[in-house]
């Protein structure tokens, strides 16, 4: 133990010789392992929040197709899927996107007459509080419940005034009402509530239709037994089944956290390059040290451990800068320099802030990806440094 | 396919390994062509001083394989969520006819490693480089494996298809199932309970018997029972020490308490495990190697006793870790309730 202790000791006083050299590679790797973690945190908050939105979304979700594109689907197929064993409640939902020329955002719309609690867990902050509280929230036309992101991003406040345009240019004015919390921070961040008529006022859409049907199913193994009946009594309809998005979105920010690691082991390349470099070109002043102490007895793999071991120091040392950096970076100030790559459709999305999560064991593959390549480029140069014949060294 | 940050990570890392491995290879390949301790040419010279960089290399693979094997696990846990019916780390490895042997060749590599090690090592202590041609044959078969390893990884990855159903562990760890991993969960718990525990107290009595009569057949029978106590103590973790951990009767699965949820129990019982066996099979080689080379004996005698010890303790770090959890849950249960008796 004390002998480790003293090997330490030595490295790190060792490594202090060289302050500017070693800093500079501590901080090329705290750069590496921020590129590379940033885009970890970022894919897996994004994913947790996604698959925490899906937990308040229906069973199945069906859709009607015509060539392939979505199109309204009739509400009258309702009452037959609701007969069918296994299904605890069906509901036309209509609800789209709406673009905001003004600032060039695009906003969730849900029309929605209902009790607000079921949809998303939305929690309502009015301004006046109701003098019921148990009463569940109504809203009347004209009225709306407006996301933080959207009263943010149009400048205005609860009580202002929305002013809209259905799809054929007429206004549709919308006064806010209050505003809402979710736990769902990503979803609830762009949306608006409105009433079921006057959405159906600014999507232009019949009474009889709706955009999708969802469909809730309590029992899990149910599921794919209702979908098939539910295709017999719509052929053409697409039945979308929760597991099925949860494990989609999964794959989908997987394969965009692959794509930009992918671009960036060039980096990763070019740094593995520049250490060989650095370990390989030994100052004079260093290939002298390791002569010394061969001379007085070291061997070869006494310096070669040393060496390694101070591989080792500088290594994590900047793998916990980078890796501390990248948290701060994702989680405290919202990823302004990676968001882009994940949001989506992100250049029209309000900005939204990211709710943190950590996972230790990350942190083993990480180090996989970064420390385990630095350490192995150095060996060779290492050992050449360390064979090299002592007296040829002073002779030089 | 699957792309994500893990995988990346997986085989970048492991490519990395491969690529100073291939180093290490064509050096050992130089020094089993032009080796001749008798020669005083800078040639022989130059080849001692590669093998202190053969030596560096395995090292550090040794150390990188470890973690290669931990990240393997880890990420194929990761992936469960998008393979339809993949509940952790053995529904991966089902997805994929590739899945066990690459976890197979990963622990193999372990040992292989290690034993290498324990060979220089022991060629360290004396003075004439006895073992570096045998180090260097070694090496020399054993980085295919490692290549093998690599290959088998990528195309594990490459192929392996969200859109296949695969079975998780309550179906290949099914009581009475089907296949070779139902067929060790149904073993009796009670029975294997007993069994390993009598394999563990051989395996702690004997280096005290080691130390007061040393003999090369004992060494080797203790490499013996030590190889018995790996397969064993696996058997013995799916038949009883996982549903123990897991407090239910039916869930056998290896793999689960790795995990955060489990407080990474897991390595707990796997670590002094691996590490026990792996001591006490080297005793076996090293007692080999003193039959090949007598001029050995008398330092290897000495390492192979350090083994023996070292091994006898991670023995019993492993029968604390494995019977951990049957003993909470009858000092919970008062001694009354068997959780085998409950489930059905």
């Amino acid at each position: 133990m004390r002998s480790i202790f003293y090997a330490v000791d030595f490295a790190l006083k060792g490594l202090l010789r060289q302050k500017t050299k070693n800093l500079s590679i501590v901080a090329l790797f705290a750069l590496i392992v921020f590129l590379f973690s940033g885009i970890d945190f970022m894919s897996n908050a994004l994913y947790n929040e996604t698959l925490k939105a899906l937990a308040f979304q229906p069973s199945l979700i069906i859709q009607d197709v015509r060539a392939g594109r979505q199109v309204p689907i009739s509400l009258a197929d309702m009452a037959d899927i609701a007969k069918i064993p296994g299904v605890s409640s069906v509901k036309g939902r209509v609800w789209g996107y709406y673009f905001d020329p003004f600032t060039g955002a695009n906003y969730t719309i849900v029309g929605d007459s209902g009790d607000l609690k079921e949809l998303w867990d939305l929690r309502a902050i009015l301004p006046d509080p109701a003098p019921s509280g148990a009463e569940p929230l109504f809203l009347k036309n004209g009225e709306a419940l407006v996301g933080e992101g959207v009263i943010k991003i149009r400048r205005t406040r609860i009580g202002g005034v929305l002013n809209f345009q259905d799809h054929t240019g007429r206004p549709v004015p919308l006064k806010i009402r209050g505003t809402f919390s979710s736990n769902v921070s990503l979803w609830a961040h762009d949306l608006i509530v409105l009433t079921e008529e006057d959405a159906r006022k600014l999507f232009g859409l019949d009474p009889g239709s709706g955009w999708d049907i969802a469909v809730d199913v309590p029992n899990e193994f149910e599921v794919p037994k209702v979908g098939e009946k539910i295709l017999r009594i719509n052929p053409g309809a697409r039945v979308i089944a929760t597991n099925q998005l949860k494990r989609t979105y999964g794959s989908s920010y997987g394969f965009r956290s692959g794509v930009v690691l992918s671009l960036n082991i060039t980096c990763l390349l070019a740094f593995l390059i520049l250490a060989y470099d650095r370990v390989a070109r030994l100052s004079q002043e260093e290939q002298r040290e390791i002569a010394i102490l061969k001379a007085i007895g070291w061997q070869t793999r006494n310096v070669i451990r040393l060496n390694m071991l101070q591989s080792i120091i500088l290594s994590l040392t900047g793998f916990l800068v980078g890796i501390v950096a990248s948290y701060c970076h994702v989680f405290v100030a919202g990823a302004p320099l990676l968001r882009i790559v994940f949001a989506g459709w992100s250049v029209l999305y309000p900005p939204h802030p990211i709710p943190p999560s950590f996972d230790i064991s990350k942190v083993f593959g990480l180090m996989f990806l970064t420390v385990v390549p630095y350490i192995a480029v150095g060996i060779l140069p290492v050992w050449r440094a360390a064979v090299r014949d002592p007296e040829e060294v002073f002779r030089a | 396919m699957i792309w994500n940050a893990w995988v990346l990570g997986l085989i970048i890392g492991q490519t990395a390994t491969a690529a100073i491995n291939a180093v290490a290879f064509a050096n050992a390949l130089r020094i089993v062509h032009n080796w001749d301790t008798r020669s005083t040419l800078p040639m022989q010279l130059d080849l001692e001083h590669r093998s202190e960089l053969i030596a560096t290399i395995v090292s550090c693979s040794l150390l990188f394989q470890v973690f290669s094997l931990m990240v393997f696990e880890i990420t194929a846990r990761s992936l469960a969520p998008f393979v339809p019916g993949a509940m952790c780390t053995v529904g991966i490895l089902e997805a994929q006819p590739l899945g066990w042997p690459v976890l197979f060749i990963k622990m193999a590599a372990l040992f292989l490693y290690g034993w290498w090690i324990v060979l220089n090592h022991l060629d360290n202590q004396v003075e004439g480089f006895l073992l570096t041609i045998l180090k260097s044959w070694y090496l020399i078969a054993l980085f295919p494996l490692i290549v093998i390893d690599l290959l088998l990884q990528i195309a594990f990855f490459t192929h392996l298809d969200p859109a296949v159903i695969t079975s998780c562990c309550g179906v290949v760890f099914e009581v009475e199932g089907e296949g070779f991993g139902s067929s060790v969960a149904s073993l009796s718990p009670k029975h294997t309970m007993l069994g390993l525990a009598g394999l563990l107290t051989v395996l702690l009595i004997f280096p005290l018997v080691l130390r007061r009569r040393s003999t090369q057949a004992g060494c080797i029978a203790y490499a013996l029972g030590s190889a018995a106590g790996l397969v064993l103590g696996i058997a013995g973790v799916v038949a009883f020490v996982a549903p123990y951990v897991y407090m239910m009767p039916a869930l056998h699965c290896p793999f689960i308490f790795l995990d955060e949820e489990h407080f990474n129990y897991g390595y707990l019982v796997y670590l002094p495990l691996f590490a026990a066996s792996f001591l006490g099979t080297s005793v076996g080689i090293l007692v080999a190697i003193e039959r090949r080379f007598p001029f050995l004996a008398a330092v290897s005698h000495t390492i192979r006793m350090r083994f023996v010890w070292t091994s006898g303790l991670l023995w019993a770090a492993f029968l604390a870790a494995a019977y951990g959890p049957v003993i909470k849950f009858l000092i919970a249960t008062g001694g009354t309730a068997d959780l085998f008796q409950v489930g059905y």
